[in-house]
């Protein structure tokens, strides 16, 4: 009896699936109940990250893509929302500096299907403060010491614990990224108390 | 105890589930880490090494590989890529490669499991559900409410 007559071991599935860029593989999770919670675990997730860090192909196929359009992904820029355009395709996003370098977003859509987190889904990000393994970090409009973590190729949001009120309204530089000691991402906060770190 | 490991010389002998019999430098057996492992607890000294798990025929394009890979060291790298590429090329289909992906699965040979699972992964990205199932014979356990819930919650990889 050949080997592939009989059922696959969920093992020999793991190493598969960890290979196949994450929009592909997510359907995949309507192949059996099985698949969907192997396929949902944080192991795997962690698995298929480190295929696409590692491979050569510069193509996305990121779980959480960082070559979604490079301007979106600098820090320091504000993204501007056309409150008049409701396919959101015309965004602007612009330098923090005043010298208003401003960069036309094409239209969304060509990014793969990645959207920007939406005001009517109680989510504005308006201010990139870094990307990391395709996931963006920014603020929200308006509330400058909270921290929006957005994946944009799935489109989830995450709203991260108000940090460093107390010191507003003292410059609070951010950075992100992510720390293998603790296997998560992490955000640095380094303070500026007048000329001092 | 009559093993010593720097004579690459030695030949084993390995026994497919089908009871073919395959002899094999031990250099060239040892890629898999399987078989290493059973070298140094003793079991070649019995005669032949029993791979209850793998058929005579994916037993032999097993060896192939072990045997180009072991021999290869100081070859051009990019040699011995258009080799593994004509390698999965010949094993054709997915039944083929998927009892070649279990046997390196269970033999633990690294590289051979890297490029099968590779292989394969190639094969069905873009493919739906369906055809994934069918190419596996997996059933489906959802009951139609609960795969409209996965795809709700996954939406964006289904648009």
């Amino acid at each position: 009896m050949e080997s592939s007559r009989r059922d696959l071991p969920m093992d020999v599935i793991e190493e598969i699936l960890c290979r196949i860029p994450p929009k592909f593989v997510v359907k995949f999770k309507l192949v059996s109940k099985p698949w969907r919670d192997l396929i949902s675990s944080a192991s795997f997730i962690k698995r298929n990250l480190h295929h696409s860090r590692s491979s050569n192909n510069t193509k996305p196929k990121y779980l959480f893509p960082v070559n979604f359009g490079s301007t979106l992904a600098l820090p320091g820029y504000h993204i501007h929302y056309k409150e008049d355009n409701e396919s959101l395709s015309n965004n602007i996003i612009s330098h923090r500096s005043r010298q208003e370098s401003r960069l036309w977003l094409p239209p969304l859509t060509k990014y793969n299907n990645v959207f920007l987190p939406l005001k009517d889904e109680g989510y504005y990000m308006d201010f990139i403060v870094g990307s990391c393994d395709g996931l963006v970090l920014g603020t929200i409009s308006g509330k400058n010491m909270l921290q929006l973590l957005w994946n944009p190729m799935t489109r989830e949001c995450r709203e991260l614990p108000c940090v460093g009120e107390t010191f507003f309204p003292l410059d609070v530089v951010f950075g992100f990224c992510y720390d293998p000691c603790i296997e998560d991402h992490k955000l640095i906060l380094p303070i500026v108390l007048g000329d001092r770190i | 105890m009559s093993i010593t490991t720097e004579n690459n010389e030695k030949m084993i002998t390995l026994m497919s589930s089908d009871g073919e019999e395959f002899v094999v430098e031990e250099a060239v057996a040892a890629q898999s880490q399987t078989i290493k492992h059973l070298i140094e607890d003793g079991c070649s000294t019995e005669g032949s090494i029993p791979l209850p798990n793998v058929t005579g025929r994916v037993l032999s394009e097993v060896i192939q590989y072990c045997k180009k890979h072991s021999s290869s060291d100081d070859k051009e790298e990019k040699e011995l890529e258009a080799w593994d590429a004509e390698f999965v090329k010949a094993a054709d289909d997915h039944v083929a490669l998927t009892d070649l992906m279990m046997a390196a699965n269970f033999l633990d040979i690294k590289g051979l499991l890297d490029l099968v699972a590779q292989t394969l992964a190639n094969m069905i990205t873009g493919k739906s559900p369906e055809e994934v199932r069918r190419m596996w014979n997996i059933k489906n356990d959802f009951t139609p409410e609960e795969a409209e819930k996965v795809r709700k919650e996954n939406q964006w990889a289904f648009e």
